[in-house]
């Protein structure tokens, strides 16, 4: 019923809606924060289970986790993460986030970066790509329930790093 | 629904206007502005092209309203891109820091564990309005200090910010109306600083308040193991497990909190109680 409503209030408001595509330009066409398969960097083997018409539900709408929560997460992080004299430079938030389909499988990885006060920001590559490599690592992610089905949701994890090392992964 | 419809109705009157600009006025604008965000708030989903549409539009028509740049940054924020988040936010702030500011320090705190950019902006916060308590997305600027504080292993001044919140709450309100993890966390900055018998008084205010808290249980349950009272330790330790495993502790869907407690820290301390019970 809830659904039905919501559905009819779309349709009320549908060209409403087109106005404002209108006044803004038509700026923007996907959901913020939505991650699109790209052939020449994801894994064609990665597959997420079922079609969303929307968007792929967030983590916090379906409850994905990590078995062991972030102090799984960090300790994990500890035993693999091998800091780099080379990158003592290095301070900012490092955001990884990927999809963890109905079977607990993570693709679709993609950063998104920053200073410590929040203005643009760019790790080195090679920095990058070994924190990803750590992260493809974890495999006891526990994939979300809708309608108390697994799902696929999109996840993320943010990494603190001060002068090259991990001082706290997020959130 | 007629809310639905009125809208659209008086949505279309004054985009007419708009269209006519020149006998439109910047506060009906405004006012159209104000009316989209609601729109968006009520109808949308955060983050989707229709949301994004409306708060675009919102900000097109009136750009010194600042609760959809807010807005705009939240479902960024929400995904982990800090960067345009905080570039939204800013913006917010900078037209109205009464409004904007304590939910930025908020964000800092709970989402980012900056304790310093928190603290910075918690402080600067309270400064605006220093007569009037403050509240930050809801929860007092004092509790959130104490916990920049105790972020920052500052248990002195964490310590301070708790007891002038637990004060201050209690002369408003009473005692009972105390957020019960003020007592929690209180009680953790006694506790890292080796003062049990004053962390005690802390987590059986909290028991007293919620029965139920099972941090409260587990720290009580370390200071009884360190001073030496294994076999109430003991109890204490299985009450936490009992009453964590039945969903009372503490936890957030977005992420996890400061200290947060897990299962496996109950029963690696129940084998460690166990172990010393033996000898």
């Amino acid at each position: 019923m809830r659904l039905l409503l919501a559905d009819i209030k779309f349709i009320i408001l549908f060209p409403l809606l087109n106005t404002c595509f209108l006044i803004a330009n038509g700026q923007a066409k996907t959901n913020i924060g939505s991650i699109e398969y790209d052939s020449l960097k994801d894994d064609r083997n990665f597959k997420i289970c079922h079609f969303y018409e929307q968007s792929l539900p967030q983590y916090y709408e379906v409850g994905t986790v990590y078995e062991g929560g972030l102090k799984s997460i960090k300790k994990h992080f500890s035993e693999k993460f091998i800091p780099d004299n080379s990158d003592s430079t290095l301070n900012g938030y490092l955001t990884i986030r990927f999809v963890v389909n109905c079977e607990g499988q993570t693709g679709w990885y993609r950063f998104l970066e920053t200073t410590l006060e929040y203005n643009y920001y760019e790790f080195n590559p090679v920095f990058k790509l070994k924190l990803l490599a750590i992260t493809k690592t974890l495999d006891q992610w526990k994939p979300g329930l809708y309608n108390n089905k697994p799902c696929d949701s999109y996840k993320f994890l943010t990494f603190k790093i001060l002068k090259g090392n991990i001082a706290d992964i997020l959130p | 629904m007629n809310k639905v419809v009125l809208l659209l109705f008086l949505f279309s009157l004054a985009f007419n206007s708009v269209k006519a600009q020149t006998a439109t006025k910047n506060s009906d604008n405004c006012r159209l502005a104000e009316r989209l965000y609601r729109l968006e708030e009520d109808s949308t989903r955060q983050g989707s092209p229709q949301s994004q549409a409306l708060l675009d539009s919102a900000i097109k028509l009136c750009p010194g309203y600042s609760v959809p740049y807010m807005e705009k940054s939240v479902a960024f924020n929400k995904t982990g891109d800090f960067f345009n988040g905080f570039l939204w936010l800013n913006k917010a702030v900078e037209m109205d820091p009464l409004t904007h500011m304590g939910y930025r320090g908020w964000i800092k705190l709970r989402k980012l564990r900056d304790f310093k950019g928190a603290e910075k902006d918690l402080k600067e916060f309270d400064q605006l309005s220093p007569n009037d308590a403050q509240y930050a997305w809801g929860e007092h600027i004092y509790y959130l200090l104490g916990e920049c504080k105790l972020g920052m292993q500052d248990f002195d001044s964490a310590l301070y910010y708790y007891k002038k919140y637990i004060q201050l709450a209690a002369a408003d309100r009473g005692e009972s109306y105390i957020e019960v993890y003020a007592f929690v966390y209180a009680g953790i900055a006694g506790f890292q600083k080796k003062q049990y018998s004053n962390a005690s008084i802390y987590f059986d205010k909290a028991l007293n308040y919620y029965g139920n808290c099972a941090e409260a249980f587990y720290y009580k349950a370390l200071i009884l193991f360190y001073t030496g009272r294994e076999k109430e330790a003991r109890i204490y330790m299985y009450k936490a497990k009992e009453n964590f495993e039945a969903g009372y502790y503490h936890r957030d869907k977005y992420n996890e909190y400061l200290y947060q407690l897990y299962l496996s820290d109950i029963t690696e301390s129940i084998r460690l109680i166990s172990e010393k019970d033996f000898r």
